[in-house]
C-alpha cells in the first residue's frame, strides 16, 4: 500500500501537521519554507559521500510552452515528494510561467501531469525590466510557520523490519501469537470538531491534505487549485493590484501573504495578507527588498527588510501576521539588501538579513533593538545585493549562512578569494563565551551572477546563472539575454566549499531569479528559454 | 516349439481380461467427476481445470445460468463471498453428491448441491469480532472475518473430505465437507484479525501468507504441519503478501509469493516488492527462506506503490519447472524455480515489456489477483494474465479483439528462442470492466469483468474516496462472465445481464460443465451446459 507499517501509516494519517507540510523535505514556497532557509534537511541519496562518487547526474529536461516576459520565464517549482492521487503515486513539481501559465510535472518521469493557463484580466500596462508584468512569484503549497528541526535519526519503517524464520511449540501456533495484545479501547471522541485549516482543508491524502496549491496571476488574483489536476478549488479572489511585481507568495493556515516591489504600475510596495475565510486584504506599505519577500518566525510573526523611502525605511520590520501592524523594527542606518532568513540556534530563533554595506545582521526576533551580532567587514561601495540568504545547520550543530556575492566583494568581506568571477560565501555562526559572532567560513568563486544557494543534506548547490547583469541600466531584456551565457550548477561540500560535482555544459541557457529548488533527491533549474532541467541520482523505472 | 492349445486359450482369456479391466479402469477414471479443491484449482495456482469434459469451444455457446442462490452472508466493507471450491463426488448420508463450498467473509461456510444450488449445510464460526483499533483498524483493506479461501483435502476414507479454514480469530478449523461438522477442535495457528490469503495444502502441510498489517499483525508466511501441530513462520515482508489466490507451491515444496509494497534490501533481510520462496524445514518445521528475486526497478515499484501482489503460477515446460508472476506495474516475469532470480537474485529468465498501466496508477491499472497457465493439445504452454485499464499503446499483440479501455485478459505463449525461454504475446481479449483472473477448461478461457469501482482516490477528496466505501459501492456496476477461445481470445459467449451485481475478491471456479461466480449482493451463480435447475427457473432462493 510500515514500523509496523500499519501503525505508522495511521499515526501519519492522524498527524495533521505532518500532512499539512512534511517539513524540511518539500519545497513549499520561495526559499523552501516560511523561514526562507533554502535548506532541505535530509535526503536519502544526496549526501557528501555520495556526491564524491559517480552517480549524480542530469536526469531529464523539458521545454514547456512558456515565453519570457522581460527576463522572467519559469519560476522555481514548489515540490511534493509524494501525492497519493487519483492517477497514482506522484512526485510533483509545480512550475509557473510568466504568461500566467502553470505546469505541473511528474518529476520522476519528466512527464507533464497537468498544465493550465490562468484566466486573467487583459492588461495594457507597460512591461519593463523591473515591472515585467504577468506572473512573478512561484506557486505556493500551504506551509507551516513551524521551524523544522535539523535532521535526526530516522525511525525507519516497519517495512524495513528484517524477516525472521521461526517455529512455535506444538499446539501453540505461530510465535507471532505471543505478540498479540488486547484490542485497545477506541480513542475518545473529540469534545469539539477539529478546526479546519482554511489553506489546506481536509480531504486530501489519507483524508486530510495537502491537496491545494496557490498561484498569484498577473492581474493580482489569487488562485486556489487542486494540486492533483489543477481544477479550481474556489473562485479566484482579488489579492493585490494588477501588474505588480510580487515575490514570496506564502499560504499558511488562514492567510495568504505576498510582497510587492518596484512600485509597478501604481501598485504600492509592501506586504499583503489575505484572510482566506473573510477575503479581507490588509497591507503594510514599505519598500520591501530581497527576492523571497518576507520570512516568518514560528509564532507567525512576519519579518521583512526594507530599503530607502516608504514606511520603516532601511529597517528589519516585525509585523503581526493577522493585522500586519508593526510590532517592532531595527533600523540599520543603511538599506537592506536581502530578504530575512530565520533559523533556530540553540533553541532560540534568530532572524538574519544583509545590508547593502555587506554586513549580515543577526537579531533576536523578540528584541529588535539591536543586533545580537553583525558581520564586521563592510564594503566600500555599499553595493551588496544577495537578494536572499541561505541558512543551514551541519551535523556538529554549526549554523551556516550563505550568500551570493560579486567577485570584488569576496575579499572585502573577509573571505579568501576563489577565482576571478562572482561567487558564494559562507559564514559560520559561532558562539563563544556566551557571545555570538559571524565568522567567514568558505568562498566558492568563478561563478557568473550566482543564485541564492540551496543546501540539501550537507551539500550546497550553487548556480552560476550566466545572466548578464551589466551596469548599463538602459540595456533591454533582449540585449541582456543575448549577452548572457549558459548556466552551470555546482554541488559543494557545504562545510568547506569543496566542489563535488558540476553540470558542465548540460544547461544551454541562462537563468534569472530564484530558479533553483529541490526535493527528494532531485534538484531543478529553470532557464530563460522555458526549459526545466532536473539533476539527481537515476532510478530505473 | 508350438504351444499347447489350452495355453493359447488361457492367454487369450487373460489378454481379454486385461483389456476389459483396463477399459473399466479408464471408464471409471473418465467418469470420475472433476474437483476444484483450492483457489486456483491446484497447488501451483494454474487456474486450469484439466478434467473438464462438457465445456468446450463448441458447446460453450449453449451456456446459460443454471441456478443462483442467495446466501445470507453479510458483506463487510466491499467483501462478501470468496471463490467456491468443488468436490465432484462426496459421500453423504443421501449418497454421493457434487458439493460446492462457498465461504463468506462474515465467518460463514455453505455447502451447496452443485446440481441445483440448494444449501446442504451452513456453518458459522462463533465470533465476537469487533473492529480492531490497532494497525489499519477496520477498513476496506482489513475487513476482518474470513479472508482466506479454505482448502479441501482428502479424509481417511474415499469420498470423504476435510475442509481446512482459517477463522477470523486466526485458528485453523477442520470440518467434514459432507456434514459441516468440525472434526477437530480449533487449533492455534496465527494472530486474530489478520488478513490471510487463500490456503494451500501439500503433503499434510497448510501454507498461507498474510498482508496489510491487519489487526496490527506483521505480514508473514505461516506453515502449519498437520502431523505435529507445529506452525512455522517467516517474515515480515513488505506491505504484505497479497496474491489473491495465495502462495503457489512447486514440486520441491517451496511456496512462492510476491511480497507487496516495501523496500528491497535483502542484505538486511528486507524483501519488499520482490518474490520470495519459503519452505518448511522438514526437521524443525520452521518456515525458511529458500530463494528470492527482486526486480531491478524495485525502488521505483516501491516509490510508486506498484506492488508485486499477484499470485504466481507454476508449470512444467521442456523439462524445467517454470513460474510466472506479475504486479501492478504491468510486466510479467518468467522464472526457473531452480533459481528464480539467478545468481544475483535480480535476473529472471525473461521479463516482458510493459503491457498496461502507462499511467503508473497504483489503484485502477496493472495486474491484480492471479495468473493462469495451461497446455494445449499440441503441447504449447500458455500463460494468461488479467489486467486493469488500457493496454499499453506500445505493446503489440498478434491478435487483438477490440479496443481496451477498462481491462482485458492477455495471453502469452512460452517459447524457447536461441536457447532462452521467453513469453511471446499471443492474443488479448475484448474489453472487460476490471478483468479478473481467468480459469481454463478444455480449451475455453473463462474470465469476467468484476464491475467493481477500483478507484482509491479522487482529485478533490484524495484517499477519502477509498476510506468511505460508499463511493465505491455506489459507483460499482455489475459483473459479466465471458467465455473465450483459448487459442485466439475470441469471445464465444457472455453472460449479458444475467449477473445483477459486481464483486470484489470473488473469483471463478470450474468443474463438470459448470462455472461459478459470486457477487457482492450475496448471490452465488452457476452457469453451465444443461437444463436450468428448478430453483433458477423460479429465481433467487
Amino acid at each position: 500500500m510500515k514500523k509496523i507499517f500499519a501503525i505508522g501509516i495511521v499515526s501519519f494519517a492522524l498527524s495533521s501537521s505532518v500532512l499539512a507540510q512534511r517539513t524540511g523535505l518539500d519545497w513549499m514556497t520561495d526559499g523552501s519554507d516560511a523561514q526562507r532557509s533554502s535548506w532541505i534537511r535530509s535526503d536519502n541519496k544526496i549526501k557528501k559521500e555520495a556526491m564524491e562518487k559517480p552517480g549524480f547526474q542530469f536526469l531529464w529536461k523539458m521545454k514547456v510552452k512558456s515565453d519570457p516576459k522581460q527576463l522572467n520565464n519559469l519560476t522555481a517549482p514548489s515540490t511534493l515528494d509524494r501525492l497519493i492521487g487519483f492517477r497514482g503515486f506522484r512526485m510533483l513539481g509545480f512550475f509557473a510561467g510568466a504568461e500566467n501559465k502553470l505546469f505541473t510535472l511528474d518529476t520522476d518521469l519528466g512527464r507533464m501531469e497537468w498544465e493550465k493557463t490562468l484566466t486573467v484580466a487583459p492588461s495594457t500596462a507597460p512591461s519593463t525590466l523591473a515591472c515585467p508584468g504577468g506572473l512573478t512569484t512561484s506557486v505556493a503549497r500551504p506551509a507551516l510557520f513551524t521551524i523544522a528541526p535539523p535532521p535526526g535519526a530516522s525511525g525507519g519503517t516497519g517495512r524495513n523490519t528484517p524477516a525472521k524464520s521461526a517455529v512455535g511449540e506444538a499446539g501453540q501456533g505461530a510465535v507471532t501469537l505471543a505478540n498479540v495484545r488486547p484490542n485497545p479501547p477506541p480513542p475518545p471522541a473529540p469534545s469539539q470538531p477539529a478546526r479546519v485549516n482554511t489553506a489546506n482543508p481536509p480531504g486530501g491524502q489519507l483524508g486530510a491534505g495537502p491537496f491545494l496549491v496557490y498561484a498569484l496571476s498577473g492581474d493580482g488574483m489569487l488562485h486556489a487549485l487542486h494540486l492533483s489536476n489543477g481544477a479550481d478549488y474556489k473562485a479566484v479572489t482579488k489579492f493585490i493590484p494588477p501588474n505588480a511585481t510580487a515575490s514570496g507568495l506564502l499560504v499558511s493556515d488562514q492567510f495568504a501573504y505576498v510582497a510587492t516591489q518596484n512600485s509597478c504600475n501604481g501598485a504600492p510596495n509592501g506586504v499583503w495578507a489575505m484572510d482566506l475565510e473573510t477575503r479581507e486584504v490588509k497591507s503594510f506599505k514599505g519598500n520591501v527588498v530581497g527576492s523571497t519577500g518576507m520570512a516568518f518566525d514560528a509564532d507567525g510573526t512576519i519579518f521583512v527588510a526594507t530599503g530607502s523611502g516608504g514606511e520603516k525605511a532601511n529597517s528589519l520590520v516585525a509585523l503581526d501576521h493577522k493585522t500586519l501592524a508593526v510590532k517592532s523594527a531595527f533600523a540599520a542606518g543603511t538599506e537592506f539588501a536581502s530578504s530575512p532568513v530565520i533559523f533556530s540556534h540553540k533553541e532560540k530563533s534568530i532572524v538574519a538579513a544583509a545590508t547593502k554595506d555587506g554586513r549580515v545582521h543577526l537579531l533576536d526576533p523578540n528584541d529588535l533593538s539591536k543586533p545580537i551580532a553583525s558581520s564586521r567587514a563592510t564594503l566600500k561601495a555599499a553595493n551588496f545585493a544577495p537578494g536572499a540568504l541561505t541558512s543551514w545547520q551541519d551535523v556538529t550543530g554549526t549554523r551556516w549562512i550563505l550568500a551570493p556575492v560579486a567577485n570584488s566583494q569576496v575579499s572585502e568581506l573577509g573571505f579568501t578569494p576563489d577565482g576571478a568571477k562572482d561567487g558564494v560565501v559562507a559564514w559560520k555562526v559561532v558562539s563563544e563565551n556566551g557571545a555570538i559572532s559571524l565568522q567567514p567560513g568558505w568562498a566558492k568563486g568563478n561563478l557568473e551572477s550566482p543564485l541564492t544557494p540551496t543546501v540539501i543534506n550537507g551539500v550546497a548547490f550553487v548556480t552560476s546563472s550566466g545572466e548578464f547583469k551589466g551596469k548599463n541600466s538602459k540595456a533591454t531584456a533582449a540585449q541582456r539575454a543575448a549577452r548572457s551565457i549558459p548556466a552551470v550548477l555546482y554541488a559543494l561540500d557545504a562545510t568547506t566549499g569543496k566542489e563535488l560535482w558540476n553540470s558542465g555544459t548540460t544547461i544551454t541557457s541562462f537563468v534569472h531569479g530564484n530558479a533553483l529548488t529541490a526535493g527528494m533527491s532531485q534538484i531543478y533549474v529553470t532557464t530563460y528559454d522555458g526549459t526545466i532541467y532536473t539533476f539527481g541520482f537515476p532510478m530505473e523505472h | 516349439m508350438r504351444q499347447p492349445k489350452f495355453i493359447k486359450v488361457i492367454e487369450r482369456i487373460f489378454l481379454l481380461s486385461c483389456i476389459v479391466g483396463l477399459s473399466v479402469v479408464l471408464f471409471a477414471q473418465s467418469a470420475k467427476p472433476a474437483d476444484w479443491l483450492m483457489d486456483g484449482g491446484d497447488i501451483e495456482r494454474t487456474g486450469w481445470q484439466k478434467d473438464e469434459k462438457l465445456l468446450s469451444t463448441t458447446t460453450v455457446k449453449n451456456m446459460k445460468m443454471l441456478w443462483k442462490t442467495k446466501l445470507d452472508n453479510e458483506p463487510r466493507q466491499m467483501h462478501n463471498l470468496l471463490p467456491v471450491l468443488i468436490a465432484g463426488s462426496v459421500a453423504t448420508e443421501k449418497g454421493n453428491k457434487q458439493i460446492v463450498l462457498a465461504t463468506g467473509v462474515t465467518d460463514n461456510l455453505y455447502a451447496m448441491d452443485a446440481d441445483n444450488g440448494e444449501i446442504i449445510w451452513k456453518h458459522r464460526f462463533a465470533t465476537d469480532w469487533v473492529a480492531p483499533v490497532g494497525g489499519r483498524g477496520a477498513g476496506i483493506l482489513c475487513p476482518g472475518g474470513i479472508t482466506a479461501t479454505p482448502v479441501i483435502g482428502p479424509a481417511e476414507s474415499p469420498g470423504k473430505y476435510i475442509i481446512y479454514a482459517a477463522a477470523w480469530d486466526g485458528t485453523l478449523r477442520r470440518l467434514d465437507l459432507a456434514t459441516g461438522k468440525e472434526v477437530k477442535p480449533p487449533a492455534k495457528f496465527m494472530p486474530p484479525n489478520g488478513k490471510p490469503y487463500a490456503l494451500n495444502l501439500r503433503n499434510n502441510v497448510i501454507y498461507v501468507h498474510t498482508a496489510q498489517g491487519c489487526g496490527g499483525n506483521p505480514n508473514m508466511v505461516y506453515i502449519y504441519d498437520l502431523a505435529t501441530d507445529k506452525v512455522g513462520s517467516w517474515g515480515p515482508a513488505g506491505g504484505g503478501m497479497w496474491g489473491r489466490t495465495g502462495g503457489a507451491i512447486d514440486s520441491k515444496g517451496v511456496m512462492y509469493t510476491g511480497t507487496g509494497d516495501g523496500p528491497w534490501n535483502p542484505e538486511n533481510g528486507v524483501y519488499g516488492n520482490g518474490i520470495i520462496g519459503v519452505a518448511q524445514d522438514p526437521v524443525t518445521k520452521a518456515a525458511k527462506l529458500m530463494d528470492y528475486y527482486g526486480p531491478s526497478n524495485a525502488e521505483w515499484l516501491w516509490k510508486r506503490d506498484l506492488d508485486m501482489q499477484v499470485s504466481c503460477a507454476i508449470f512444467k515446460f521442456k523439462g524445467k519447472e517454470l513460474m510466472v508472476d506479475s504486479g501492478k506495474e504491468g510486466v510479467m516475469y518468467l522464472m526457473d524455480t531452480d533459481s528464480i532470480g539467478g545468481d544475483d537474485h535480480r535476473t529472471p529468465l525473461y521479463r516482458t515489456d510493459l503491457f498496461c498501466n502507462e499511467e503508473v496508477n497504483f489503484a485502477s491499472a496493472g495486474v491484480w489477483g492471479s495468473l493462469a497457465s495451461w497446455e494445449d493439445s499440441s503441447g504449447a504452454r500458455w500463460v494468461l494474465t488479467p489486467f486493469w485499464g488500457p493496454k499499453h499503446p506500445k505493446f503489440k499483440v498478434p491478435i487483438e479483439n477490440g479496443p481496451i479501455k477498462m481491462g482485458a485478459v492477455l495471453a502469452f505463449k512460452v517459447e524457447e528462442k536461441a536457447g532462452k525461454f521467453i513469453l511471446a504475446p499471443a492474443w488479448v481479449s475484448r474489453d472487460m470492466n476490471r478483468a479478473e483472473p481467468p480459469v481454463i477448461a478444455n480449451g475455453v478461457i473463462f474470465a469476467y469483468g468484476s464491475g467493481e469501482d477500483t478507484n482509491q482516490a479522487a482529485f478533490d477528496i484524495g484517499l477519502a474516496y477509498n476510506n468511505q466505501t460508499t463511493f465505491r459501492l455506489q459507483n460499482s456496476t455489475k459483473a459479466v462472465l465471458y467465455a473465450l477461445d483459448a487459442q485466439t481470445g475470441k469471445e464465444l459467449w457472455n453472460s449479458g445481464d444475467a449477473i445483477a451485481s459486481w464483486n470484489h475478491w470473488g473469483g471463478l471456479s470450474v468443474a463438470n460443465g459448470k462455472v461459478y461466480i459470486n457477487t457482492y449482493d450475496g448471490y452465488q451463480y452457476c452457469f453451465g451446459i444443461g437444463t436450468p435447475a428448478q430453483s433458477a427457473q423460479k429465481g433467487a432462493k
